[in-house]
């Protein structure tokens, strides 16, 4: 059977050269990369032993039995749950507060859209300094009404709360601009017809906003998941993991396993988990929204 | 009659709240910028300096390449625009306009990438890089940089392409133009705005991008803004929070710069990773 046939051959060769440049460096840098850590997974390789020793799924089996590996996916699970909720939280009340006619409208939106432009060693620097323990304004803001200085970053449960503050500041603008998008498409019309039927604005809030931005709410959690989820910048370049081990979510745990254990092998092992992780999470969104639509 | 004004008054205040905690971390750290280092350590703090000092600005440009810096930045993320552009119009041109083999099935492939994280892929990367040579320059940043911007910038163009009558060309090439003639003078013009957001998205991804950088560059003269960024507390002195600042709002100025000359634009690149597919 021939796959080119029905087609005219002159105009499927241009467009093969014109696609071609562009599939080629997805294939090397993002293919091959993922392979080559596929398929380093199932090997013992490190820097000291570069000997691939073919071990099959035994790095697999490692980590589910390693304790510094458990401990950093509860890691992530709270950090991504924590981010997300809040994240969203404050992006649907900022696309409320900005969805109404007010004076210097344009001007508040695209301020409050700053945190998500910088980088995020940018975002873990500049809330370094906001949290600094003697001098960090944070702490003077609490002496202000005279409460106890926080040590932020370095007492193990705040700096996991100090990590999620940073990056709930960096990502709310993404749900909040999409959302925003989402409400300005509600038609007028419905609520003037709830008020009129006596409807509450809660009301009139639960049953004809949310339904009608749930499109924008699921784009909004995918991207934020994937943010939190992954996120290495901010964290590593706020507490680089500690105090202790008690930020290193999976990201950074993987990130060390290679680069300062020099385990290739057992590395490329957490980076296929968590390359899994993504996948079902994005697939477990697509599901849940089809079958709630 | 009052009430209604009470509740718009006290939901602009709190819009306004809302705003200073978006903006209020950029504002403590130009102020601390510009501040003596007495005055850095005074408590209470002053949110604004009193007599303003450019000297912390000047420290960075003595303490490190900032120049240098600077324009490794320039060149890896205007490279990587430039490089992106083009692979994305050629692209998104092929699969707008031509039926072919395999061609869905090539489309929903370079989607995967969507969820292919750079965490996930610095291992491997910098094993290959280290393999054929390439680590520390800029290359080793470009490539992967545009490879993760393409498929996005594919997918963008598609739909303007899509938008833009087959007559038009067709018209181009009665008159002697070559396909490729037509395609550069007739057709690639009206994509400027969707080329404008895949640039946009380009940008804010290279300029900002922190793990790959920060692990392929070794040398101090090839550091990125964010590789050298994480490295301020090393490079200035852990206390030196006027110099720290005053290198942050350095760093992100460009961004600032291009937002507010291309707000809508830019935007529209900031979500259009996400809202395809």
């Amino acid at each position: 059977m021939n796959i080119f046939e029905g087609y005219k051959k002159e105009n499927v060769k241009f467009a093969y050269k014109t696609i071609s440049p562009a599939l080629v460096v997805i294939l090397l840098l993002l293919g091959v990369p993922v392979f080559y850590a596929i398929w380093q997974s199932f090997f013992n390789v490190t820097v000291f032993s570069p000997e691939w020793d073919f071990v099959g799924i035994a790095n697999y089996l490692n980590a589910f039995t390693d304790p510094i590996f458990q401990a950093s996916l509860l890691r992530s699970g709270v950090f991504a749950f924590s981010t997300i909720s809040l994240s969203i939280l404050m992006g649907l009340s900022g696309a409320l507060l900005l969805n109404r006619d007010i004076p210097g409208r344009g001007i508040l939106r695209g301020l409050s859209l700053l945190p998500f432009l910088i980088s995020g060693v940018a975002v873990g620097v500049i809330w370094q300094w906001l949290f600094a323990s003697e001098i960090g304004v944070l702490n003077n803001m609490l002496a202000l009404v005279g409460l106890p200085p926080i040590s932020w970053l370095s007492d193990p449960v705040w700096a996991m709360v100090s990590i999620v503050i940073a990056n709930v500041w960096r990502f709310f603008p993404f749900p909040l601009i999409i959302l925003l998008a989402g409400l300005q498409q509600i038609d007028q019309s419905y609520y003037e017809a709830a008020e009129i039927d006596g409807a509450s604005g809660l009301q009139s809030f639960r049953h004809i906003t949310l339904p009608m931005i749930k499109p924008m709410m699921k784009i909004s959690l995918i991207y934020v998941s994937f943010a939190a989820f992954n996120q290495f910048a901010t964290i590593f370049s706020m507490t680089g993991g500690g105090p202790g081990h008690s930020t290193e979510v999976l990201a950074l745990n993987m990130y060390k396993t290679a680069f300062q254990n020099f385990n290739w092998g057992y590395g490329s092992t957490l980076a296929i988990i968590l390359l899994i992780i993504n996948i079902i999470l994005s697939g477990s969104y697509n599901k849940y929204f089809e079958t709630e639509e | 009659m009052g009430k209604e004004r009470l509740k718009s008054i006290s939901l602009y205040i709190l819009t306004l709240l809302f705003v200073v905690i978006a903006v209020g971390p950029f504002i403590w750290s130009l102020s601390t910028s510009l501040k003596t280092m007495g005055e850095i350590y005074a408590t209470p703090p002053t949110l604004f300096p009193r007599t303003p000092i450019i000297g912390n600005y000047l420290d960075v440009f003595e303490t490190m390449n900032f120049g240098r810096i600077f324009l490794n930045s320039v060149i890896v993320t205007s490279s990587t625009i430039v490089i992106t552009i083009v692979l994305s119009l050629l692209g998104g041109y092929g699969f707008s306009r031509f039926r072919f083999p395999m061609r869905g099935l090539l489309l929903m492939l370079i989607l995967i990438p969507r969820i292919i994280p750079s965490v996930t892929r610095v291992i491997p990367l910098y094993q290959l890089f280290s393999k054929i040579g390439i680590l520390d320059t800029y290359i080793s940043l470009i490539a992967p940089y545009v490879a993760d911007a393409t498929p996005i910038g594919i997918w963008i163009l598609i739909g303007f392409f899509d938008g833009i009558p087959k007559e038009l060309e067709e018209a181009a090439m009665v008159d002697g133009c070559t396909r490729f003639q037509a395609l550069v003078r007739v057709i690639i013009p009206l994509t400027l705005p969707g080329v404008v957001t895949v640039a946009l998205f380009a940008f804010i991804r290279a300029w900002n991008e922190f793990v790959l950088a920060f692990t392929f560059i070794g040398s101090e003269d090839m550091m990125t803004l964010p590789v050298a960024h994480y490295r301020v507390f090393e490079l200035f002195g852990v206390r030196h929070w006027g110099a720290i600042n005053a290198y942050t709002m350095l760093a992100v100025l460009p961004i600032m710069i291009f937002f507010l000359f291309f707000e809508k634009r830019m935007v529209k690149g900031m979500t259009a990773g996400s809202v395809k597919g």
